[in-house]
């Protein structure tokens, strides 16, 4: 049962990614991106990580994409037109991509599975390990959200003068 | 658990919340005093980084976190370095403020919260510590680049820089995501443990991330975000990125270097020597035809790049001492020149070359310190860059390298090409306006004492190379 389910949620998961990418509409590109998260939120799930997968669903899910929905409704964005890409700089996309591709495909075939812990992602384990090991980086990214925060208030707020 | 190991971040950052929360009670005429405040703080910090408390085996030396954290000379080293480029900065966008729309308070704080950012990248030990400073550094970068929102070129520069910074933060993770499923582990030094067993996983995760420091020291093939970044950002925000942004890259690049990957060291020494001669080429042979003074900086921050990464490639105590050294010298000479471009900005249509014909005739001063910057750049004697570029290429010479000192030696003869064209201009071209370009006195102040630091550095070498090779000799047993 837990294969199937795996199956079924990497390979929605993927194809829901391609559509983004493919999609010429930026809402059903959103939307698309929407669903990639759920399956990967049941990834998580099939890991027993259900902090990260509830976590998955309220913030990105949730916050983040209807944010993003909001943006492209308020900009009223046309559809996309069909870009012309120059001859050689695709050539050297595609040749950089392929030999990522390939060399990503012989990685992952060789790999061995990791001897890792079964450990339950639960909000308990979670919070133990961020306020133990995890401390310093844990602080260090308050500071980088409040940069953020500063950044998005000065660069988007109205003159003053 | 240890805090006083993070007390020159903390108060680093305390500054910068503090600058941040005065900027709410100050009027809007008096908001360069937030600039000299910050200013005047950082180099209070920088001074109590000297108390023996912190450098003699006091109790913020060694590591703690769980091995997250690692403070010892060399990461004293750079934060101190990190620490002097930001004040100095932060000095140069007081004179920089009356093009800041509104808001200088917050440029002066972000100016320091990536200077927190760089002075944890100095210790960290850590692939997961390694993500999170690097995002701090970024981040703050993205805002302060994009800061002229009215400017069509600030924006573009910022979009572009977030989109480019953005792939290169993802390879990282991904190289992340490689080495912990390889290894179990995200400390260096149990990556390096386990480096013999992991395999062909544990390498393409090293591979990732390299990529993703590339891309933060503007070496070639992580370069192509460098000239439109580096043209459109405020000049004080490209003197923040070329030389404080890029000193991160390279201390995250030893540390992860020496710190993980010791044990296989031919491998990366033929990775980092290609990419080192690659950029050397690049970016002064694309150099060539700039005529935007600006951009022409960016490429030759590509080709520095280059030179400082050959010295990463000698890979033995003298090269990381004289990458060390190189960094310091590369500081004061890029403070330099953009505290001229900085003072220029306000009075010429933009940085073309053209613009700065017979400058000698209107500001003797600017054009002397530009000629110091441009003369360090270039590699000549007197000035703090001819004596870096010399150990580079003693460092390289002594491993035999001969294919890479071929290439450095051509490097430097093209760069004379470019750089001397703008001196050219400056001296024996007439100027299109006349008129003197009247500098005001912090500017005048910081031209003063960066000039001097740059000759200083070049005739009194023994100092600071004794630092330098200090700091190296512990990273490099």
């Amino acid at each position: 049962m837990q294969d199937q389910l795996f199956w079924f949620f990497s390979i929605a998961m993927l194809l829901s990614g391609v559509l983004v990418v493919l999609g010429r509409n930026p809402v059903t590109s959103a939307l698309f991106l929407v669903l990639s998260l759920f399956f990967m939120a049941g990834l998580f799930v099939l890991l027993e990580a259900y902090f990260l997968a509830i976590i998955q669903i309220l913030v990105y899910a949730g916050a983040v994409i209807v944010l993003f929905l909001f943006v492209i409704m308020l900009l009223d964005l046309k559809t996309e037109n069909v870009r012309q890409f120059k001859r050689f700089g695709a050539g050297g996309a595609l040749l950089v991509a392929g030999a990522l591709a390939w060399k990503l495909a012989s990685v992952v075939m060789a790999m061995p599975a990791a001897d890792a812990k079964p450990v339950v992602g639960t909000t308990e384990a979670m919070g133990k390990l961020l306020f133990t090991q995890y401390l310093l980086p844990f602080e260090v990214t308050s500071v980088l959200l409040l940069i953020a925060m500063v950044g998005v208030v000065s660069l988007s707020r109205k003159e003053t003068k | 658990m240890n805090l006083s190991l993070l007390k020159l971040e903390i108060a680093t950052c305390g500054l910068a919340m503090l600058v941040l929360m005065l900027e709410a009670f100050v009027p809007r005429r008096d908001k360069r005093f937030l600039g000299y405040l910050g200013a005047a703080g950082l180099l209070a910090i920088l001074a109590w980084s000297y108390c023996p408390s912190v450098t003699a085996g006091g109790f913020t030396m060694g590591s703690g976190f769980n091995g997250m954290w690692v403070n010892d000379a060399m990461a004293l080293y750079f934060k101190r370095l990190f620490l002097v480029g930001t004040a100095l900065v932060l000095v140069m966008s007081v004179g920089f403020a009356r093009q800041l729309e509104g808001g200088a308070g917050e440029f002066f704080a972000l100016l320091m919260f990536g200077c927190t950012g760089m002075m944890l990248t100095a210790s960290v030990n850590d692939f997961l510590m390694l993500f999170v400073a690097l995002e701090t550094v970024t981040v703050s970068g993205y805002i302060l680049v994009a800061w002229l929102r009215r400017q069509q070129q600030s924006l573009e520069a910022g979009v572009k820089y977030l989109i480019l910074g953005a792939l290169s933060t993802a390879f990282l993770v991904f190289g992340i995501t490689f080495i912990y499923g390889s290894t179990g582990a995200t400390g260096f030094a149990d990556v390096a443990a386990k480096i013999g067993t992991a395999g062909a996983p544990l390498k393409l995760g090293l591979l990732l991330v390299l990529a993703g420091l590339g891309f933060k020291m503007a070496c070639v093939p992580f370069q192509a975000w460098v000239p439109d970044v580096y043209q459109g950002a405020p000049a004080p925000v490209t003197a923040f990125l070329a030389t404080g942004s890029k000193a991160a890259g390279f201390v995250l690049l030893l540390r992860v270097l020496f710190g993980a990957l010791q044990s296989v060291k031919p491998t990366w020494v033929l990775v980092i020597g290609t990419l080192a001669g690659l950029s050397v080429l690049y970016g002064n042979l694309a150099a060539m035809p700039q005529r935007n003074v600006k951009r022409l900086l960016g490429y030759s921050s590509i080709s520095h790049a280059g030179f400082l990464l050959l010295g990463v490639a000698a890979a033995d105590s003298f090269g990381i001492g004289a990458v060390l050294f190189y960094l310091v010298a590369y500081l004061f000479t890029n403070l330099c020149a953009f505290t001229v471009i900085s003072c220029l900005a306000g009075t010429l249509p933009d940085d073309e070359r053209e613009n700065y014909a017979g400058l000698a005739q209107r500001s003797p001063l600017l054009a002397a310190a530009m000629t110091v910057a441009l003369a360090s750049l270039a590699g000549v004697p007197p000035m703090a860059g001819f004596f870096a570029k010399f150990l580079i290429f003693t460092a390289i010479v002594g491993q035999k390298m001969w294919c890479l000192v071929i290439i450095g030696a051509i490097g430097v003869v093209v760069s004379l090409y470019y750089y001397l064209g703008v001196v050219k201009a400056m001296y024996w071209q007439e100027p299109r306006e006349t008129g003197a370009i009247t500098v005001a006195w912090p500017m005048k102040a910081l031209l003063w004492v960066t000039m001097a630091a740059v000759i200083g550095i070049g005739v009194c070498q023994g100092a600071f190379t004794r630092w330098a090779f200090d700091a190296a000799a512990t990273l490099v047993k």
